[in-house]
């Protein structure tokens, strides 16, 4: 049971309380391509989710010797970096022949749904917080189910202010920015965050 | 040196009217999260110049010899390397300054440009035209990363490159959400000068 809650608790706070992209600003520039193409966002956070448990389930037993490591700010990095190739070498060669007929479907984008801010950052972060193997786990599923989520979110919002008189100069890029900044502000807020005086 | 002059007018674009961040987007979380101050700036425009000049070179010498599906992988590594020579410039700054910016460095390593547009941009240069691309790029990104980092270091700590020069006026500038706000109000300045660079020309749009 204790096992259970701790999954879960570490999947939460990746969830809602650290959302990836409200509190840590990461995989933005890809969320605005999945934000286009909202088709693509089941498969891409089913990856993300795929990846960064992998990954962090394979670099688990090197971490603590590169954590207390004087040059962890570089060694870490590279361990997740070689880890993430890992997986998406598995994961690259399992479709191409395990499921060849998904392989357009999948082919694409696979570099880049496994090689982003977005992986590498709940990695770095999980490892930052010292999490355990168990809480990793959840984090990186909670993690992935936090990007979808926001990126839903945000998709939303940003196709109802197409409809609205945004001035010319504020349209595209601007208007994406300010929405974020002021949906992230909210959620700050809603977790029970005060700003600073 | 004829190739060099072309190159750089080709990618100057990059500095404005092709900004990175506030025109095409990218690069996005690591500013609204990582740069708070000058400082932070310093280190994360050390660091993405040393991974995309490095990735870009890379890709235009052994990008067009590599499988498909091992270019990501390479691009990767290759930009992780790259963290090594700015953590030691970076440090020459400050000893903690990797310490203050967080994962955000090493995030630059698996950013669009070097995974995405390294294929698309520079494998079909020479490594001069891909380096000066790169450049471009970096120089780009920097000058965006020193107005935020100024802006928000003024605002949200009184201070500028470490120096007190006043009370915080906004503390909470900041925080990642005040990024994203001061980065929106940058890119539409942006579109504003390109729009009034564009208006003598009679090119009213409708609205």
């Amino acid at each position: 049971m204790t096992f259970i809650v701790q999954f879960l608790s570490a999947m939460l706070t990746a969830l809602f309380i650290e959302n990836i992209i409200f509190t840590r600003a990461l995989g933005t520039s890809w969320m605005f391509y999945l934000i286009k193409n909202p088709k693509e966002l089941l498969k891409y956070t089913g990856l993300l989710m795929v990846v960064t448990t992998l990954s962090g389930l394979l670099a688990y037993p090197l971490r603590g010797f590169v954590y207390n490591s004087e040059y962890r700010h570089l060694l870490l990095p590279v361990l997740y970096i070689l880890a993430m190739a890992v997986v998406y070498i598995a994961v690259y060669f399992f479709i191409k022949y395990a499921l060849p007929k998904q392989k357009e479907l999948f082919g694409l984008n696979l570099g880049v749904a496994v090689f982003n801010c977005a992986t590498l950052g709940g990695l770095l972060v999980a490892s930052n917080e010292r999490l355990d193997l168990l809480s990793t786990l959840g984090y990186g599923i909670g993690m992935s189910l936090g990007f979808g989520f926001a990126t839903l979110l945000l998709g939303y919002g940003l196709t109802r202010l197409e409809y609205c008189r945004v001035p010319k100069i504020f349209r595209g890029v601007p208007i994406a920015l300010i929405y974020l900044g002021l949906l992230s502000l909210a959620f700050y807020g809603l977790i029970g965050h005060q700003l600073p005086t | 040196m004829n190739e060099i002059k072309s190159s750089f007018k080709e990618n100057s674009v990059y500095l404005f009217s092709k900004n990175p961040v506030l025109v095409l987007g990218l690069v996005i979380g690591q500013l609204a999260a990582g740069v708070s101050n000058l400082q932070n700036a310093a280190a994360l425009s050390i660091t993405y110049f040393f991974v995309v000049t490095g990735v870009l070179v890379f890709a235009s010498l052994v990008g067009k010899r590599l499988p498909g599906w091992l270019k990501v992988v390479a691009y990767a590594i290759v930009g992780s390397m790259m963290l090594v020579p700015s953590y030691f410039i970076s440090a020459g700054i400050s000893a903690t300054i990797f310490d203050s910016v967080g994962i955000y460095p090493a995030l630059l390593a698996v950013s669009t440009v070097p995974i995405v547009y390294s294929e698309k941009i520079a494998e079909n240069k020479s490594p001069l035209s891909a380096l000066i691309n790169g450049i471009c790029i970096a120089f780009g990104f920097a000058a965006t990363a020193f107005i935020l980092g100024a802006a928000r270091e003024i605002l949200g700590s009184g201070s500028l490159f470490g120096f007190r020069l006043s009370k915080p006026l906004f503390p909470a500038a900041k925080l990642p959400f005040w990024g994203f706000i001061f980065l929106g109000f940058m890119a539409a300045f942006v579109n504003f000068i390109k729009e009034f660079i564009k208006k003598p020309d009679g090119e009213e749009e409708a609205e």
